[in-house]
């Protein structure tokens, strides 16, 4: 069925959604996927699907919830497609695969070390320290439980700390 | 005493700003009305894609619902129907042709392209146009009676058939009924059990078309 209410009467209540959430949500993706261009791309893509729905969307109890779940989603496809294709060129170049590799801990820095992290650690601690969201919110949007968020979190949370006081 | 998880332990202030300073945020000024400028584009994509989708949907089902009634068919032809019912009739994509069946009684319809069955002429042989080429009508029938000394006969002619309907042998005279049509009629009254009087009456159409009557 056709979005089509008018754009002057949902623009207001999407511009406010978006100047609340956009920028929060880029810096935590940012840390998430160790590129702000990623992460601007990923959240641009969940504002323009809410944005065709917005008549829809818009009348949700968290219309940002829903967008930064489908953001969180389109930076796993991304990621996903990046390893598909970092091991396809690694089985052609037919070298180690050095992408999986775990950085060094000792100096390596704080953006390392979060990239070193399992994917689910590494979005939790995201959301949950960038973008301040608590860990209902979080869980929310990355379609977990809220004992499954907070496990990760912890785990994030210990494997950084024991890593960035390691003494070099 | 309550037991402390460890997992509710969260809060890490120093981790969180540690973590923040990876993202700064940004300095690019608003970034709402180019981002806008895209939602429109997709919203227009989006728009567009639907109702394309719509459109090709709406043409299957009625490719569908076409194909399933098998309305607007050029297919015509001939479709012989059992009186009794009794056998499944069957179409078939024959050129136009003259049909004749003999024996037993046999009713043939001729199915136009329209879809419309037009009863034939009853009988034993029926003559069915298909395609394009328009029917012959069929001609109004006359009725004709024929005399001899030995009886008469009453025929029924229409265009080139010639049907005996009834016979009427004269007084001693009996009727041998040699053809009833539609080819030809044959008539013929004897007298006596020996049959040593006999009279004739034979009506057929020549090459011509013209009907002849003999009566002998």
């Amino acid at each position: 069925m056709l979005d089509t209410a008018p754009v002057v009467a949902t623009t207001p209540d999407f511009e406010a959604v978006f100047r609340d959430a956009f920028e929060p949500m880029v810096r935590a993706l940012t840390v998430a996927s160790g590129s702000r261009t990623v992460a601007e791309d990923c959240v641009q893509e969940a504002f323009s699907r809410a944005f065709v729905r917005w008549r829809r969307i818009g009348g949700y109890d968290d219309p940002a919830g829903w967008i930064r779940h489908v953001a969180v989603n389109v930076m796993r496809d991304h990621h996903r497609r990046e390893q598909r294709k970092g091991r396809a060129l690694t089985r052609l170049a037919a070298r180690p695969d050095e992408t999986t590799a775990p950085p060094d801990p000792a100096g390596a820095g704080l953006g390392e070390l979060v990239a070193a992290l399992p994917e689910q650690q590494r979005i939790a601690a995201s959301l949950f320290y960038v973008e301040q969201l608590s860990v209902r919110e979080t869980a929310q949007a990355m379609d977990l439980s809220e004992g499954a968020v907070k496990y990760h979190l912890h785990a994030a949370r210990t494997s950084l700390r024991r890593a960035w006081e390691q003494p070099s | 005493m309550t037991d402390h998880d460890p997992l509710d332990d969260l809060d890490d202030p120093t981790l969180a700003a540690a973590l923040a300073s990876l993202a700064p945020p940004s300095t690019d000024g608003d970034p709402y009305p180019a981002a806008h400028r895209q939602f429109l584009r997709r919203r227009r994509r989006h728009r567009v894609a639907t109702a394309s989708g719509g459109v090709v949907g709406a043409a299957a089902v009625v490719l569908l619902v076409v194909a399933l009634t098998g309305g607007g068919s050029t297919v015509s032809g001939v479709r012989t129907v059992d009186p009794a019912g009794t056998s499944s009739p069957s179409r078939t994509t024959a050129p136009p042709s003259t049909s004749t069946t003999g024996g037993g009684p046999t009713t043939t319809t001729t199915t136009t392209a329209g879809g419309t069955a037009v009863p034939a002429t009853s009988g034993t042989t029926t003559s069915t146009t298909t395609g394009g080429v328009s029917p012959t009508p069929p001609a109004t029938p006359r009725d004709e009676t024929v005399d001899s000394a030995g009886g008469s006969v009453r025929v029924r002619i229409a265009g080139t058939s010639v049907t005996l309907l009834a016979n009427t042998p004269a007084a001693g005279f009996t009727a041998d009924v040699r053809a009833s049509g539609p080819d030809e009629v044959e008539v013929r009254f004897r007298m006596g059990s020996s049959g040593s009087t006999e009279h004739r009456i034979r009506l057929r159409f020549d090459s011509n078309g013209a009907l002849q009557r003999e009566v002998t």
